[in-house]
C-alpha cells in the first residue's frame, strides 16, 4: 500500500503501473472546457435575503421570539373575549319567581294555631331562596338568559372578528417557525460532507 | 493576507525535511486566498472573476456530477450549476467555501435528478444499462461504470483522481474534506474496484 500510496494519493514515489493505466483510459472522460453563458441578467439577488446573514441561533431566537409573542396575542384576545362576555348584559329577562307568602313572625296568628306551626314557617323557603340569588345572577350576567337578538348578533360578531385575528396571528407564527426551521436545516451543508468517509 | 504569509513561512520553516508537503500546503493557503479573492470581486459586481472561477471549479463539479449520473445529462448541468453559483453567491457565508458549496449544490442537483427520474433512471439502473451494452461502450465508459457501483464517497474521490487527475491534495482542498478522509477514501475505493476489476478479465 505504501509503494503505490503515494502515488495514489499525489502522484509521487514510483507510479504504479496499473493506476497510470486506469488515469490514461479514464482520463478520455475528463471535463472537456467548455465557456460558460452568463446570460446579462441572471437575475442576481444583489439584495441579501432577511435572514442571510443569521446565525443558526439567531434564526431559533427569533423562532422563539414569535411564538411567545403568538401566545401573547392569543392569550390578549381570549381574555379580552371572555371579559366582553363577561359584562352584564343591559336586558335581563327577569325569572318569575312567584312571591313567597311571609310567613314570618309578621303573620297573624290565629288563635287556634299552635306555637309548634309558626317555627315551621320561619324556617323553609326564605333561606333557599337567597343562596339561590347570586348563582342566578351570575348566570343572567354571562348572557344565558339574553333575550335581545341584536345584542347577541353584535357578540357573536366580535366574537368571530377576534377568533379570526387570533387565528392569522397563530398562521403567522407558524409560517415564521417553518420557514426558520427551514434555514436551520439549511446552514449547516458542511457535516454531510465531513462524514461523508463514513458513508460507504 | 499577513497571517496567511505567516502561516506559509511556518511551514516553509518547520517542514524543511519534507519539502513537497509544505509546498502543497502552501498551494492549498493560496488556493483558498485566490478563491476567497475572486467570491469578493464578484459580489462586488466583477461577472469576469466568475469566469476564473468556473475555469478552477468545473472539473470539481464535472467529477462530482460524473460519479453519480449518466454521461449525457453531465455537461449541461455542470453549466446549470454555475449559473446557480452564480446567481445565488450572495448567500455564502464562507467565501473560503466556495468550492465545498458548489460541490454540494452539485451533490444535491444529482439527488435531484434520480428523485425526479426514479421512474426511469437511477444510478443502478444507469449501471445496469451501461452493462446490458457492454459492447457498444467503450472501455473508459466500461470502467466508469464499474466505479459507478462502489459507495458514494469512493466513486466520488476515485472519478476526482483517475478521471479529472486531480491529487489528494487537491480533492481535499476543494471538496472541504479532511485530506484524512480523502486518503481512506481514495485507498478503500481503490481496493475495491481493483477487486471489482479482478473478475473482468482482459478489461485491463
Amino acid at each position: 500500500m505504501n509503494i503505490d500510496g503515494d502515488y495514489l494519493w499525489d502522484k509521487t514515489g514510483e507510479p504504479d503501473a496499473e493506476i497510470q493505466e486506469l488515469e490514461e483510459i479514464l482520463g478520455t472522460l475528463r471535463y472537456q472546457p467548455r465557456p460558460l453563458e452568463i446570460p446579462t441578467d441572471p437575475h442576481t439577488d444583489s439584495r441579501p435575503g432577511f435572514f442571510s446573514g443569521s446565525t443558526p441561533r439567531t434564526l431559533a431566537g427569533l423562532a422563539i421570539a414569535a411564538t411567545l409573542a403568538a401566545i401573547l396575542v392569543g392569550v390578549g384576545l381570549w381574555l379580552g373575549l371572555q371579559r366582553s362576555q363577561q359584562r352584564p348584559a343591559p336586558e335581563v329577562v327577569k325569572t318569575q319567581n312567584p312571591p313567597v307568602p311571609n310567613s314570618g313572625p309578621k303573620s297573624v296568628q290565629t288563635p287556634d294555631e299552635s306555637p309548634k306551626s309558626t317555627l315551621a314557617g320561619t324556617t323553609s323557603p326564605p333561606a333557599q331562596k337567597q343562596t339561590d340569588e347570586p348563582r342566578r345572577a351570575r348566570h343572567e350576567t354571562r348572557g344565558w338568559f339574553v333575550k335581545n337578538p341584536e345584542l347577541a348578533a353584535k357578540q357573536r360578531r366580535e366574537a368571530e372578528a377576534a377568533k379570526d385575528q387570533l387565528m392569522l396571528a397563530l398562521r403567522l407564527a407558524s409560517a415564521k417557525l417553518n420557514f426558520a426551521q427551514r434555514k436551520t436545516q439549511n446552514t449547516n451543508p458542511r457535516d454531510p460532507v465531513h462524514n461523508q468517509h463514513k458513508i460507504g | 493576507m499577513y497571517e496567511l504569509e505567516a502561516t506559509a513561512d511556518a511551514l516553509l520553516m518547520t517542514a524543511q525535511a519534507q519539502p513537497s508537503i509544505a509546498k502543497r500546503s502552501v498551494e492549498s493557503i493560496t488556493e483558498a486566498a485566490t478563491e476567497a479573492a475572486l467570491v469578493t470581486a464578484v459580489l462586488a459586481g466583477d461577472r469576469d472573476m466568475f469566469g476564473r472561477l468556473y475555469q478552477l471549479y468545473a472539473p470539481l463539479v464535472h467529477g462530482v456530477l460524473l460519479a453519480r449520473l449518466p454521461r449525457s445529462e453531465v455537461e449541461d448541468m455542470v453549466q446549470d450549476i454555475f449559473l446557480h453559483a452564480y446567481r445565488k453567491l450572495n448567500t455564502l457565508r464562507d467565501a473560503h467555501a466556495f468550492g465545498p458549496w458548489i460541490a454540494m449544490i452539485a451533490r444535491n442537483r444529482a439527488m435531484d435528478f434520480h428523485r425526479r427520474s426514479r421512474d426511469t433512471v437511477s444510478v443502478d439502473e444507469c449501471t445496469a444499462d451501461l452493462r446490458s451494452v457492454e459492447s457498444s461502450m467503450t472501455k473508459a465508459e466500461e470502467i466508469l461504470a464499474i466505479i459507478c457501483t462502489l459507495p458514494d464517497a469512493y466513486r466520488e474521490t476515485l472519478v476526482l483522481r483517475l478521471v479529472e487527475g486531480m491529487t489528494g491534495p487537491e480533492i481535499a482542498a476543494r471538496t472541504g474534506l479532511t485530506p484524512t478522509s480523502v486518503r481512506v477514501n481514495l485507498h478503500r475505493g481503490m481496493k475495491l474496484l481493483r477487486a471489482k476489476l479482478g473478475f473482468k478479465e482482459g478489461l485491463l
